[in-house]
């Protein structure tokens, strides 16, 4: 019988710990057990045998640390052959049996947060498992991940690099998380999206502290549940370590497990082949309950869930460079905080989910897709919306987004469900099905359902499920055409009753080219709400949407005791919802009230105050008279040691403010021409924040910064000075482990581009320290930073 | 004796930043901070507990004195530092702990988008760890005599022998610590030590 069809019929049984075992047989602490199958095969094949003979069906390659390995090829040869010899010895005792190639995580974390790269992970990972498929095993069993990105590439590796079946396991800390956050909801939405065949849980705490998580994981999966857990905490006893759960603690708890309804159980840390003899003692008479295909249409980011249906979902629009001049602007110049902003304030306003859309004709959009949707994902929890109309861009975007993203959209034309469905098949998602196809978008509700049937059908044959489509009626205007608001409305109730699927509508779009569009949107948005409508891709800052979505939801009964209403009606007022607004107070009683604001470090009087000025002086005296001059006196008082960093950075950031209301009123081209610098951190450092700090003075006294980032190859930092014809640039490094990474950059640059300066600052760097590696200026702090580049450009900007 | 790798968890709220060590590494030395930086300092303080997720893990180990050389688990240490450090002490505890990447993340969030916040997290984050490892530091010598803790990267000891406390302890595994190849430790607010008991 085949594994999968084995796990859907019977209650299977892993193997139980491996490196604990070879641990009392005289595996060092610290030492790897994958060495073992080389040095000590013997041993190995007799854990193996020991666990068959208890009765279990799978057994785990000793291949746990192996793909991080440089010899990785004979270890994981050597490791399957070991396993499948032993499961060859017990083929005919009427058990099924079979070998889980094992893949433990790499012991890095990834980017941002470590240095390891997503792709380079999944190419780690790829290389083993096209080294174990070839040796020939049952299924690959992904284990112990604490990160649910590595979980990601790890899965992406097995599913490209063979035809096997995939069974995933998480480590959950005390919290029923995972280390890097993720819920158990979050992880199936997830895997179940990737494909996976069976989702569970291994080592982590005790059996006892899973009872928790596994009910979790079974309400939420539509596969098979795997539960592994460690025996207990280890403690020490008779000179050895034993764990504090002992194998009849152990199978009674497994036993209820499998009464809840977990299908595969076994071990991990600790566990021997007497748990798993016990744990199959007390529950081979258990009839298995097989796992229900669960109706959630459910989007998730590294940490959360979101599930669509129960009560209305916001979709925040803001990214989208369409009619929004400042974010094309940004995009333009690859000002990714700007968006990242705009992306936090959705979520403070109240957006649940985050659409981005970088569609811009003169910009990389493959590229800068897969920028923005790496940095915000750094910043944000909210799972986001790949909106792009480039299969190109959404794949990328789709392969790196840690999590189930929404993705937007398909239509009906055969050309986008071919480009889109296999890549949703594969990467997993939830579908925004537009209704519209080579014809056009039909005139009645009729022919807008008879769309989203042929897509739910069509993407059926891709095994995509009906649970994993949201049908977008389409909004028009309804200043074109009187009757089309009545149309999407009777569409939306249509689509939703006749094929059960969840909604979408794109709110604003019904108010095209009318005055006073909030009005006719947020009515809008009440009647589609009681249509019937389960999303709305709609601005999180507009007063008016907002009121209607936590009337909505109190006069609908899902608001208890109108909490979340009251909340927000006794909070809100009207101008909040205004960006930037201009009500500054008089009453600073200074003669130069922006010079006041930025000294302060006010940011909102500092954009309303520069904005206010102005209206009455040329941009370039509010600059050079106001803003350069507060920023002086900050500085000097940073030097003088009156003023500190966070004040300092404060200022720095009141001052950015300031600039950007001058920037609004001069031709976007003048803020480009300051002398330019290249900052990095040098690579091996993950230190950002210090290369940071520089930034934001540096383009606070009008210099021209071009970041390069973190753990930055000293090749990347040449090339980027050649290309743009750069003289100075700045080098950061915090740690004494990465100095000599910084050296190496100098090195190169003296090498080929000796009239290039460089200046250099971090924690561990001192005057002399700078001399040795050969720099040629050593920055002490922030500031000092600014007066070398004003000294090397003659003088300011 | 109990040479098993143990465990330990803070309860969410309980360990807390130390201001002041914050504002001194803020560079403020004597000086209070004025009223708009307090406020400051309050909200990175709130927004930081939240995230932290405070673990370590820990073995007692013999200390095995050889020519030039000593050895507390993982092989041979030369450090004159370390072995004038642990002089006369039989036993060490070696930790690894870490306040979790909730607070990385938060600082990476405020890099991007208000700098001032983001110094202000890392600071409050940096002085947390600390707090962190004087608790387990007190757990740990409760009724011992114990020598101030020492790290990979003092002195002569080498900060290479990160990567064998690591392993030794399996921090990947029990709480979530890895190394980057240039041996930075990520959740980076973290610590590796080693505390003389005699």
């Amino acid at each position: 019988m085949k594994i999968q069809e084995r796990i859907k019929s019977k209650i299977t049984y892993f193997d139980g710990g491996m490196g604990t075992m070879l641990q009392g047989m005289g595996l060092k602490p610290g030492e790897l057990p994958d060495f073992w199958n080389l040095t000590h095969p013997d041993r190995v094949l007799a854990v193996h045998r020991a666990y068959l003979e208890a009765g279990c069906n799978i057994v785990k390659t000793n291949t746990f640390g192996a793909c991080r390995l440089d010899n990785k090829a004979v270890i994981i040869k050597a490791g399957v052959s070991l396993a499948k010899q032993a499961v060859s010895a017990f083929k005919d005792a009427g058990i099924e049996r079979y070998v889980a190639f094992d893949v433990g995580p790499l012991g890095r974390l990834l980017k941002p947060y470590g240095d390891l790269d997503f792709e380079e992970a999944v190419a780690i990972f790829a290389e083993s498992v096209r080294i174990a498929a070839a040796c020939g095993v049952d299924l690959i069993l992904i284990e112990t991940m604490n990160d649910s990105y590595e979980t990601k590439a790890a899965v992406i590796a097995a599913k490209e690099n063979a035809d096997l079946p995939v069974f995933v396991t998480n480590v959950y800390d005390e919290t029923g998380k995972l280390m890097t956050g993720a819920t158990p909801g979050a992880m199936v939405a997830l895997l179940e999206g990737l494909g996976v065949d069976a989702v569970g849980i291994n080592c982590s705490l005790g059996p006892e502290q899973m009872l928790g998580i596994v009910p979790e994981l079974l309400k939420h999966a539509s596969v098979p549940v795997i539960v592994n857990p460690n025996a207990g905490l280890p403690k020490s006893a008779d000179g050895g370590t034993v764990y504090d759960v002992d194998a009849d603690a152990f199978s009674d708890i497994m036993a209820a497990f499998v009464r809840m309804g977990a299908a595969i159980v076994g071990g991990c840390c600790g566990t021997t082949p007497e748990y798993i003899k016990k744990t199959i003692e007390k529950t081979k008479d258990l009839p298995l309950l097989p796992a229900e295909s669960k109706d959630e249409t459910v989007v998730s980011s590294y940490s959360r869930a979101v599930y669509i249906g129960n009560e209305p979902v916001l979709i925040g629009e803001r990214i989208n460079p369409t009619g929004k001049p400042k974010i094309k602007q940004a995009l333009r110049e690859g000002n990714l905080a700007y968006i990242l902003s705009e992306g936090l304030s959705q979520q403070e306003k109240g957006a649940h989910i985050l659409d981005v859309n970088v569609g811009l004709p003169e910009i990389d959009e493959v590229k800068t897709m897969a920028e923005v949707v790496t940095e915000l994902q750094a910043v944000t929890d909210l799972p986001l919306q790949i909106d792009t109309v480039n299969p190109a861009a959404m794949e990328k975007a789709m392969r790196l987004y840690n999590g189930k993203p929404l993705v937007n959209s398909v239509n009906g034309t055969d050309e986008s469900m071919e480009a889109i469905f296999p890549l949703v098949k594969k990467y997993g998602g939830v579908l925004i099905a537009l209704t519209i196809d080579e014809s056009g978008i039909p005139d009645s509700a009729e022919g807008r359902l008879a769309i989203a049937k042929r897509i739910v059908n069509r993407a059926a044959a891709y095994g995509i499920q009906k649970k994993d489509i949201i049908v977008d009626p389409l909004a028009l205007t309804v200043s074109s055409d009187k009757n089309s608001a009545n149309i999407t409305l009777k569409a939306l109730k249509l689509i939703k009753e006749k094929l059960g699927v969840k909604t979408s509508l794109g709110v604003s779009n019904i108010s095209f080219g009318l005055p006073g569009r909030e009005y006719i949107n947020s009515t809008f948005f009440a009647m589609a709400l009681q249509n019937g409508l389960d999303c709305a891709i709609m601005n999180p800052f507009s007063a008016e949407m907002m009121k209607v979505y936590y009337s909505y939801r109190a006069l609908k009964g899902l608001d208890d005791n109108c909490a979340a209403f009251i909340d927000f009606a006794s909070t809100v007022t009207v101008e909040q919802f205004l960006p930037q607004s201009a009500a500054g107070s008089a009453g600073a009683g200074s003669d130069e009230p922006l010079q006041h604001a930025i000294i302060k470090g006010l940011k909102e009087q500092a954009f309303a105050k520069a904005s206010e000025m102005l209206k009455t002086t040329p941009p370039l005296d509010v600059i050079n008279q106001q803003i350069i001059p507060a920023l002086d006196i900050v500085g000097k008082g940073f030097e003088q040691k009156t003023v500190f960093l966070p004040q300092l950075l404060m200022s720095a950031e009141a001052a950015t403010a300031a600039f950007e209301a001058v920037k609004s009123v001069m031709n976007a081209a003048a803020g480009d021409c300051g002398n330019k610098i290249i900052l990095a951190t040098v690579k091996g450092d993950i230190h950002d924040i210090g290369k940071n700090i520089v930034k934001v003075l540096l383009q606070n006294y009008g210099f021209s910064v071009i970041d390069l980032g973190k753990d930055v190859p000293p090749e990347t930092v040449r090339d980027c000075a050649r290309e743009n014809g750069i003289k100075l640039i700045g080098l950061s490094a915090l740690m004494t482990t990465t100095v000599p990474s910084m050296e190496k950059t100098i090195k190169l640059l003296r090498q080929t581009d000796p009239d290039i300066k460089i200046m250099v600052g971090g924690a561990v760097l001192t005057q002399e320290y700078a001399d040795l590696i050969g720099a040629d200026y050593y920055a002490k702090d922030a500031m000092e930073a600014v007066r070398i580049a004003e000294r090397f450009f003659g003088g300011g900007k | 004796m109990d040479y098993t790798v143990n465990t330990l968890f803070a309860d969410a709220g309980e360990i807390q930043a130390d201001e002041r060590e914050a504002l001194r590494y803020l560079g403020y030395g004597k000086n209070l901070p004025d009223e708009k930086t307090k406020e400051l300092i309050a909200e990175c303080k709130a927004e930081l507990e939240k995230v932290i997720a405070a673990k370590c893990c820990y073995v007692r180990k013999p200390v095995v004195l050889k020519e030039n050389a000593l050895d507390i688990g993982f092989g041979e240490i030369q450090s004159r530092a370390l072995q004038k450090n642990l002089a006369g002490c039989p036993e060490v505890f070696i930790f690894a702990a870490t306040i979790g990447i909730g607070a990385d993340r938060l600082i990476l969030k405020y890099e991007k988008t208000a700098p001032a916040k983001a110094v202000v997290v890392d600071a409050l984050a940096s002085s947390t760890i600390e707090v962190w490892c004087d608790q387990v530091n007190r757990l740990l010598c409760e009724n011992k005599n114990s020598k101030p803790r020492f790290s990979p990267g003092y002195g002569d000891f080498d900060i290479r022998h990160q990567k064998d406390i690591m392993a030794l302890l399996d921090t990947s595994r029990k709480i979530g610590l890895s190394l980057t190849d240039s041996m930075l430790m990520t959740p980076t607010k973290s610590v590796t030590a080693v505390i003389g008991i005699y």
